[in-house]
């Protein structure tokens, strides 16, 4: 089974929502920041193909709590089997993908576009749950709980012990009945239970649950056995899977979970619709990273994983496609893709998964154009914590990295994907303030920038008193050797003195033009045995924004400088 | 059908077995179904047709998820109206509607087949089902042919029939069952249906379809004619008196007369009223032309219609009502002078002072009541009475209400418990009678004649001066 889209009201903490899932990709990563909606996203699946016949609903399953307004999913699928198709069934039911259930519009199939059946969960204030399937031209047909559980959609959450044992809605269950295992087996060996049986019958699966364990990462001491489950000093009526002496049940909560995948996506033939809330629970990251390139390959050509993360070793294992955003304001879910369209974007993006996850998982971005600009934000994130308490990820917000010329782009494409956007770039291109203008104007961006036409390093040299220009002029002599440096400066005719062992250099003219030379020098490229882009890494952006955010009280308020920062505050503030 | 047969005719993409009347088609169905792996859908062509198929699974207890049973319109409708923008089907035509009546079906079957034409319908089909079954293919039209073998793309097609039958009388032509390019089986067959009655009619009428079968190649058909006591009467057309046939057609349960035309139908029921009753076709005229007279019309011109329609349905209500006819007729409603049926008379005020259906509900019970006027329309007399009824209760017009009773099958009647019924071939395919008077003063073809002459289970009564009939095809 594959789902197409998916339509939420009045649930839990979405008043509404519209997800179309990545038909490209069969493995989807929901990710966004807390209290975005992702878990109740995947619980609105769990609920729309429940096998059960009832669900415990309450008044808080209902936004607002306010029952007044009934909770309706609607989840359009392909791939579903072929049982599904029959005329009495839901064979005068089908659609096309990509139309919605409105009564209205033409959405009946196509050839060669995918076959398609809509269901619709509804409750209303009698709490009583309904679920029917739904097409623009008939009457809402019933779809019984027996008719859900051939539909396969497995969830892996929080009841991952349950699936240790054998049970009615347990997936070892599931499992045992697609391999046609003796469901029966288990009911007349309970019989016996009394009798004091082990439940021999049962352990036609222990190699399947070996091989799947060896697939997935949980090793065992010994043949896999269902055996009486002891509780509390008493045996209960269930039975389950044993290692040995040790019921699984009792396996860490990882292992567990790893199980529970494997089984889920074995017990059906033609392709599991997976849902994975919190993937990385209990997992470390050796583990967590093959799990998710094993579930990439056991979707290749069907099925479908739907997984939640706030993990950034997950994010890093995906591709940018698979990366589903959601946000949520008010009540309104809404979700982005990351699409290959724009080829230089794309690139940087998955640039950005591999080095700063962490990102993706934040509501606001302050894009920066370079490293410097990146480094030198890391340092007033540290600066604004100690002196007024604000840490930009308690505000939800990250640092992405625009990549020079791309900057531009790749800051539009966090924007249209939901993302709140302020850029932080130099102001030395004269192409750059017209681009700059249309944003602020058009969409309110921020933009954190310099007079004309200074870049970062220009700026500082400019705006830094003379203390702090030598704490510069010292980084660059530690990074590049003073030999080098000393060539550098002579060159152009600064005045300076060498010192101590030769090791430092110590400036003796701060005059204006000595400051624009060396905001110059600083910047541009190195040539003819000149070094040059001084602090154009991450860690050399930070260092010079710890010397200045250490002394920030010596710099001067009508610097543009200190007016940056200030606004820089303000923005992050006001989130 | 032999276990040897069933399994022939399963392993066959497309068939068409050949089964003359009589001669257990309907359990020939039941048969395919019963042995036939997976699930069937079975078409035919009427409610009628569907009933008697359903009745027959059922009283062979085959399970039920073994078959679906329609008309080729039901399953159509069901299709064009599920997938309306992919048919093209207009949704407001009706097919209770007369006025939309023709449209509809023209677009039900051109639809249905541009729908059929995609290749996810054939595989909901080809899950749904595991073979076709046609009933009566021989009635098909050409649109419901085509239809088929579209159908046949997805799933194995069997189709029975008899083209000696082949006499459906609606404007589109039916289908040639010499190039419905099926391959054609034979079945052992045995005419069942005179095995308890007469077998020995059932022998002859064998021997009668042999004579008849160039009637298929489009050739006519000659046939001698000789009474064969018990079996077969021939009665000259001077001689022949419904009265003085009476006293030996009372042995029978039930007795059909068969005509070649309406009127001739209709004028042996007036010959006999009270006795035979006038069967009536589906489209029944008269009931709609009436039906809107009486929405049109109002008081005295309302009271008049309703004595007309009676006379259609009734002997002398025309002479017995004479006065109040001529009053209404220039009209008055000034009964006052009329001394014969008062009754009536009270009953016409209450009309013309009332249009209420009760009042006109009144009317046509006096006359039902009174025993003077004999009755050789019932059916179109109670007809009448339901689309009033109805009429009323949904607060439409007669004539829609009309059209409801006549079309919609929920709400169709038949009206076989008559003893004696006077009808065409056409109207008759499908019953069975103890007793048929078929009347050759006006030729049948051959199809036609066939048809006739295997309605009767015991007896047969010839009307002809020849002994030698030559038959059209």
């Amino acid at each position: 089974m594959r789902l197409i889209n998916l339509e939420i009201h009045n649930f839990r903490g979405i008043q509404n929502a519209k997800i179309d899932f990545p038909m490209n990709n069969r493995f989807i990563c929901l990710i966004g920041a807390g209290d975005s909606t992702k878990s109740t996203i995947l619980l609105s699946l769990e609920w729309l193909f429940s096998q059960t016949w009832n669900l415990p609903i309450c008044d808080n399953d209902f936004y607002l709590a306010n029952t007044e307004n009934k909770i309706t999913i609607c989840g359009t699928f392909t791939e579903f089997p072929d049982y599904f198709l029959a005329e009495d069934k839901f064979g005068l039911f089908l659609r096309k993908p990509g139309i919605p259930y409105d009564g209205i519009t033409n959405d009946e199939p196509a050839d060669g576009e995918p076959l398609c059946l809509t269901i619709q969960f509804t409750a209303d204030s009698s709490l009583e749950p309904h679920w029917n399937v739904v097409c623009n031209r008939n009457d809402p047909k019933t779809i019984t709980n027996k008719e859900r559980a051939q539909l396969a959609v497995g969830c892996v959450g929080e009841n991952c012990a349950r699936d240790m044992t054998w049970g009615r809605y347990s997936v070892l269950q599931k499992y045992a009945d697609s391999k046609g295992v003796l469901h029966n087996a288990y009911t007349k060996a309970m019989r016996e239970a009394a009798a004091n049986t082990d439940l021999d019958l049962l352990d036609g699966l222990s190699d399947d649950i070996k091989s799947i364990g060896g697939r997935y990462g949980v090793g065992f001491e010994n043949d896999i056995k269902s055996k009486l489950l002891i509780q509390s000093g008493s045996f209960t009526t269930s039975a389950g899977l044993y290692d040995g002496q040790i019921p699984l049940n009792l396996r860490g909560v990882g292992s567990q979970r790893l199980l529970s995948i494997g089984l889920n996506i074995k017990a059906y033939s033609n392709g599991t619709v997976l849902l994975i809330d919190e993937i990385e629970r209990g997992l470390e990251p050796y583990r967590l990273r093959s799990l998710i390139n094993e579930l990439r390959n056991q979707t290749g050509t069907s099925g479908q994983v739907i997984i939640t993360t706030h993990s950034p070793v997950v994010l890093t294992e995906c591709s940018a496609s698979e990366l589903v955003i959601v946000h949520s304001q008010n009540g309104d879910t809404n979700v982005f893709y990351f699409n290959k369209s724009d080829e230089k974007v794309y690139e940087q993006l998955q640039k950005q998964i591999r080095s700063d996850a962490d990102a993706f998982l934040c509501k606001a971005l302050i894009v920066c154009e370079g490293k410097t600009e990146y480094g030198f934000v890391k340092a007033f994130d540290d600066f604004i914590a100690q002196n007024l308490g604000i840490r930009m990820a308690h505000k939800g917000v990250g640092i992405a990295l625009g990549g020079g010329d791309t900057t531009f782009a790749y800051a539009d494409s966090l924007r249209d994907r939901g993302y709140e956007i302020s850029i932080f770039m130099d102001s030395d291109k004269e192409s750059d303030a017209a681009e700059k203008e249309k944003r602020r104007r058009l969409y309110g961006t921020t933009i954190f920038d310099w007079d004309n036409p200074n870049a970062i390093e220009q700026q500082l040299f400019l705006d830094l008193p003379e203390s702090l220009i030598q704490q510069l002029i010292d980084i660059t002599v530690d990074e590049k050797g003073a030999t080098a440096m000393a060539g550098t400066l002579y060159s152009e005719g600064i005045s300076f003195d060498i010192c101590e062992d030769g090791t430092k250099l110590i400036l003796n003219d701060f005059s204006q033009v000595t400051r624009l030379t060396l905001g110059k020098l600083a910047k541009q490229k190195g040539k003819n045995g000149r070094i040059g882009e001084w602090y154009k890494r991450i860690d050399l952006g930070r260092e010079i924004g710890q010397i200045i955010f250490e002394h920030w009280s010596e710099i001067d308020q009508s610097t543009k400088l200190f007016q940056t920062v200030s606004s820089m505050i303000e923005w992050v503030k006001n989130l | 059908m032999t276990p040897e047969e069933l399994v022939k005719i399963e392993s066959k993409y497309n068939v068409a077995i050949i089964a003359p009347a009589g001669h257990g088609k309907t359990e020939m169905v039941a048969d395919m179904v019963a042995g036939f792996s997976g699930k069937q859908l079975v078409l035919t062509h009427t409610n009628a047709g569907v009933d008697a198929i359903q009745k027959r699974l059922s009283k062979r207890k085959v399970d039920t998820h073994k078959y679906t049973i329609l008309t080729i319109a039901a399953f159509c409708n069901r299709w064009g109206y599920s997938y309306h923008w992919t048919s093209r089907m207009d949704a407001t035509l009706s097919p209770f509607k007369k006025e939309d009546q023709k449209q509809y079906y023209a677009q039900l079957y051109t639809g249905a087949l541009e729908l059929f034409k995609h290749t996810w319908v054939g595989k909901v089909l080809s899950s749904s089902y595991k073979g076709i079954i046609v009933d009566e293919y021989q009635d098909c039209t050409l649109a419901q042919h085509a239809l088929i073998k579209q159908l046949n793309k997805y799933l194995p097609v069997r189709v029975l029939g008899d083209p000696l039958q082949g006499i459906f009388g609606f404007k589109d032509p039916i289908v040639n069952w010499s190039d419905i390019s099926f391959e054609l089986i034979d079945v052992d067959t045995y005419p069942w249906r005179w095995e308890n009655s007469n077998p020995k009619l059932g022998a002859y009428l064998e021997e009668l379809r042999s004579h008849l079968l160039p009637a298929i190649q489009g050739r006519q058909c000659m046939i001698s004619i000789a009474p064969i006591s018990n079996i077969l009467e021939v009665i000259a057309p001077l001689d022949f008196d419904g009265y003085k046939l009476l006293r030996q057609l009372q042995q029978y349960k039930s007795v059909l007369y068969l005509a070649k035309w309406e009127n001739d139908q209709l004028a042996f029921c007036k010959k006999m009223p009270g006795i035979f009753q006038q069967d009536e076709k589906q489209d029944c005229g008269i009931l709609f032309e009436y039906a809107r007279l009486f929405d049109q019309s109002e008081n005295e011109q309302l009271a008049l219609s309703i004595l007309c329609f009676i006379n259609e349905c009734a002997t002398r209500v025309s002479s017995e009502c004479n006065s109040y006819i001529k009053r209404l007729k220039s009209g008055s409603s000034d009964f006052s002078r009329i001394k014969k049926y008062e009754q009536l008379g009270r009953l016409l005020k209450l009309v013309i002072e009332n249009n209420s259906s009760q009042n006109l509900i009144e009317v046509f019970h006096w006359f039902e009541e009174n025993k003077q006027f004999k009755f050789y329309r019932m059916e179109l007399y109670q007809e009448m009475l339901r689309s009033i009824r109805l009429a009323a209760t949904k607060a439409i017009d007669i004539y829609d209400a009309a059209t409801l009773v006549r079309n919609d099958s929920t709400l169709q009647k038949r009206y076989t418990n008559f003893k004696y019924l006077s009808s065409r071939t056409l109207l008759s395919k499908g019953l069975e009678f103890d007793c048929v008077i078929v009347d050759m003063t006006k030729e049948l073809t051959a199809k036609e004649f066939y048809v006739a002459m295997t309605r009767a289970k015991k007896m047969v009564y010839l009307i002809t001066d020849k002994s030698t009939l030559i038959l059209k095809p």
